[in-house]
């Protein structure tokens, strides 16, 4: 984890692919003025990478759009710019001027998630043009065959500084999601270990299964709840749809 | 005198305005010509001039002496967004965990003001679980949110940001008169006791 991003506790920063994806951005900002400011993170679904970008644009004040299937070049340029608060120019040429001033003015980074969604694209062009503009510290997040799907843009793959790859969730992660979301419960460290086990290190199954033993022990009465206690009750854990999972 | 409510403000009574123009001259400024072009009061832009000078947004080219006013020139350009700066140059950090809060309510797709308090805080700047329920309440009250699960004794209510609903960068602002503002749409969003702001 990073040295220079003090984890919280009991808050996303906790998390170490937080503190990865961090680092990566804070490596992006500081870097010399020659050398370029694009990063990569990438991951499979699940990762907490969106939780991560999530954090990111808060504490570096950073601008962050959700790239969708349906975009165009032109969306792409309006969501940028509503984000801004500006309201967008005539034609895309205006608003890439827009966009590059903003960015470069105030200096905040730029990030790009569920960049899957336009890689196959012109897209991909628009946002270099951004880059290449306003030279912003500029994050790209997608799954894990985003670093692959970039190769075909040599000239976005060329200016990649750093590649990070989003880390599946560890026992640590594990404690500090049950510490946050089982508040009013205690989930002993036997029952931890297994749902982090069977939850695959993926964030969204950890927090859902978590919530899942919160509830149940509460509907039990009780206020910590162990492996033996909660048995061999089902918990999520993505391989197939779970029917009745309440049931006893 | 009292400050007036926000709402009763006009649109360009505001310190958002001061910076737009600004930043739209491109030369010197003296505090007349920015009361004149945005009719605020002088100890409003005053106030908000010499905090500009003391974080080094701006510069004073000509010091008040005999008949010629000070002048003012932009020296650092930060963008669209007015500096938040207190009379004396430093940042005004006031508001940054609702930012932070509305920021974040369009990142998570379906939350509870527990998740929302978890991915809102940063080591700057931590969001508590009340801070995240009273938001959540009335931006809910105001419609901005939707309620995808009511609460049950043994988990929290969930929510959903409508998607046409984010107006803007800006976080709606909640009154103390109990009605929310949104400083986008610059419209009062919803007044405690008259019907909810769903649809307009």
């Amino acid at each position: 984890m990073s040295q220079n991003v003090p984890a919280v506790k009991g808050a996303v920063a906790a998390l170490g692919n937080v503190g990865l994806a961090a680092t990566s951005m804070e490596r992006l900002i500081n870097a010399p003025s020659h050398l370029p400011r694009i990063g990569v993170f990438y991951g499979r679904a699940g990762l907490g990478k969106t939780s991560a970008a999530c954090f990111l644009m808060n504490r570096y004040n950073a601008y962050r759009i959700e790239c969708k299937s349906v975009w165009t070049r032109k969306t792409v340029f309006v969501e940028i710019l509503k984000l801004m608060g500006i309201p967008p120019a005539a034609t895309m040429p205006e608003m890439l001027d827009q966009v590059c001033a903003q960015l470069q003015l105030s200096r905040r980074p730029l990030i790009i998630d569920e960049m899957d969604h336009v890689v196959a694209k012109k897209s991909v062009e628009v946002i270099r043009d951004i880059y290449d503009g306003s030279q912003c510290a500029l994050m790209l997040i997608g799954e894990e065959n985003l670093p692959t799907a970039l190769e075909k843009w040599e000239r976005v793959h060329s200016r990649v500084l750093d590649w990070t790859p989003a880390q599946a969730l560890d026992l640590y992660d594990a404690e500090t999601l049950a510490d946050f979301y089982c508040q009013r419960v205690t989930v002993e460290h036997d029952l931890l270990t297994h749902i982090h086990g069977q939850s695959g290190g993926s964030a969204r199954r950890i927090c859902t299964n978590l919530e899942l033993v919160q509830e149940e022990a509460l509907k039990l009465g009780l206020s910590s709840i162990d492996l033996t206690t909660w048995g061999n009750r089902p918990l999520y854990t993505g391989a197939a749809p779970v029917r009745d999972r309440r049931s006893k | 005198m009292s400050r007036k409510p926000v709402n009763k403000l006009r649109t360009d009574e505001s310190r958002d305005a001061i910076w737009a123009l600004i930043r739209e001259v491109k030369g010197e400024l003296t505090l007349r010509s920015i009361q004149q072009e945005t009719h605020l009061g002088r100890d409003t832009v005053n106030t908000y001039l010499t905090g500009l000078v003391n974080a080094g947004y701006l510069k004073v080219t000509h010091a008040n002496g005999g008949f010629t006013p000070t002048l003012y020139l932009l020296v650092r350009d930060i963008g669209v967004d007015a500096p938040r700066v207190r009379k004396d140059g430093t940042e005004v950090t006031q508001g940054q965990g609702r930012l932070q809060m509305w920021n974040t309510i369009r990142v998570l797709r379906d939350f509870s003001s527990r998740d929302l308090a978890f991915n809102a805080s940063t080591d700057l700047c931590k969001v508590t679980e009340s801070d995240a329920k009273h938001y959540v309440y009335y931006l809910h009250a105001a419609g901005y949110l939707v309620r995808t699960r009511i609460s049950s004794p043994t988990a929290q209510a969930r929510y959903r940001l409508v998607g046409l609903k984010w107006t803007g960068p800006k976080p709606p602002q909640i009154q103390r008169v109990r009605q929310v503002y949104d400083p986008n749409t610059k419209q009062v969003a919803w007044t405690e006791g008259v019907d909810a702001g769903g649809d307009e």
